[in-house]
């Protein structure tokens, strides 16, 4: 079991992780980390455990993950920018952690919209955020993130679908310097956002995207919509082109996105 | 009673098994149940399931109370005023930020409030998702929900009028 001190020995954060609560099983990271929120944790915090019972995914779905061998963590947030820019976060926190990886194993993941993290067409990372936000702004946002990092089996359900770094390397991979390498790369791209804003976040995340150009079936509350990616607005919505004309897509009105590997590119 | 204290058991009661929680203290007596469950003296506990409240049930709020730029309507469209209907104490609950509204924290889920629910300030009204941001968005007043004004999983814009909360 990966400890406390052993993430803050070496870690290159003034804040991320400084604060570590690790746990061998728990229900899952996030919900540790909105109470610990509520309890006024200060922005940094991590949660990190080996095992969750009830991982949260989107929608109510839950992300599953053998434990021990993999990297499942949330970390509390405490952001100065306003709501209405927030789009462009999960875009940005995407690209952060594709970079941590990077700089921790070499290897190269692909962003896929909005958020979910890619090797060669299989999901090995995915995250998702939580927040409170009221009248006055964000009271927090909760930054969740699963990553298979020494996973080599997969339930059936999955095995078309997800991938792990270390199925990619050919070789195990130190989790802790990872986890380390991602908590570095997020406080990084955190405080940069925060000082001058998201304008870097878009060409980044598409220097990291290979889903321009492809064929795409989005699951918009249960209706198929089927079409052409032809890239992501200012604002970070997907463009698609279909059979009835031009969409932008934001938020949650992609539950699914199947890229089509044979489909022409631009 | 303090607020961080309610926010507490609420917490306390969603991560138990618990239905319900009732404490009296100091004269004060404060009730907290999970989503399917009404207050007590309402009536009786929907089933889970999406309501979609049909216009013209209650009335607008005052057209003066809304901002001067271009307000995209919500997809129910403005409701008739009710005669003799109190307009001025109904109070608009806004989206902060462009995105997808549920009203549930999962899609089997029971709604965090329904037309007649007494909220609180804090209390979470409704997620507003931003490309995999759950937000949840809550409430900065008291009163009761007098209209849900976006159906659920509907795309919202910034600034749109999510609920009408009837104040106290």
């Amino acid at each position: 079991m990966i400890e406390a001190k052993e993430i803050v020995r070496g870690l290159e954060c003034s804040r991320f992780g400084r604060k570590a609560y690790t746990f061998e099983t728990i229900d899952s990271t996030n919900n540790c980390a909105r109470t610990l929120a509520e309890c006024d944790a200060p922005e940094g915090a991590l949660v990190f455990a080996e095992e969750q019972t009830a991982g949260k995914g989107r929608s109510g779905r839950t992300w599953v993950a053998r434990p021990g061998e993999n990297l499942t963590f949330s970390i509390v947030l405490r952001p100065a920018f306003p709501p209405e820019q927030i789009n462009l976060f999960p875009l940005g926190v995407a690209v952060a952690v594709a970079e941590g990886i990077h700089r921790s194993t070499g290897l190269t993941v692909e962003c896929k919209w909005p958020n979910d993290l890619m090797l060669a067409g299989r999901k090995c990372a995915g995250i998702l955020m939580e927040s409170a936000l009221a009248g006055n702004g964000f009271a927090y946002i909760i930054l969740g993130i699963g990553i298979n990092v020494n996973q080599r089996e997969f339930p059936e359900a999955l095995r078309e679908r997800a991938t792990s770094l270390a199925l990619h390397a050919g070789h195990d991979l130190d989790r802790t310097g990872i986890l380390q390498g991602v908590l570095g790369s997020l406080e990084r791209a955190y405080d940069t956002y925060t000082a001058s804003g998201f304008q870097g976040v878009l060409p980044a995340w598409l220097a990291r995207a290979q889903m321009i150009g492809a064929r795409v079936a989005v699951d918009m509350q249960g209706s198929i919509v089927n079409g052409t990616v032809t890239g992501i607005s200012p604002e970070g919505g997907l463009q698609l082109h279909t059979a009835t004309g031009d969409l932008t897509l934001f938020a949650g009105d992609v539950t699914i996105v199947t890229m089509d590997p044979y489909a022409p590119r631009n | 009673m303090d607020l961080s204290v309610v926010k507490k058991l609420v917490k306390l009661l969603s991560e138990s098994d618990v239905d319900e929680i009732e404490i009296e203290e100091e004269g004060k007596k404060i009730r907290i149940a999970k989503h399917s469950h009404r207050p007590q003296g309402s009536a009786p506990a929907a089933p889970v399931t999406w309501v979609t409240e049909s216009p013209g049930s209650i009335a607008a709020a005052p057209v003066a109370a809304a901002p001067a730029s271009s307000e995209p309507a919500p997809p129910s469209a403005a409701p008739a005023p009710a005669p003799g209907a109190p307009d001025s104490r109904l109070t608009e609950i806004r989206s902060p930020i462009v995105g997808t509204f549920y009203r549930a924290p999962a899609p089997d889920a029971s709604p965090f409030v329904q037309v007649g629910s007494e909220i609180q300030p804090g209390m979470v009204l409704c997620i507003v998702e931003a490309m995999k941001l759950m937000n949840e968005i809550e409430s900065d007043i008291a009163g009761k929900v007098a209209k849900v004004m976006v159906e659920n999983g509907q795309p919202v814009e910034y600034d749109q009028v999510l609920f009408l909360v009837e104040k106290p």
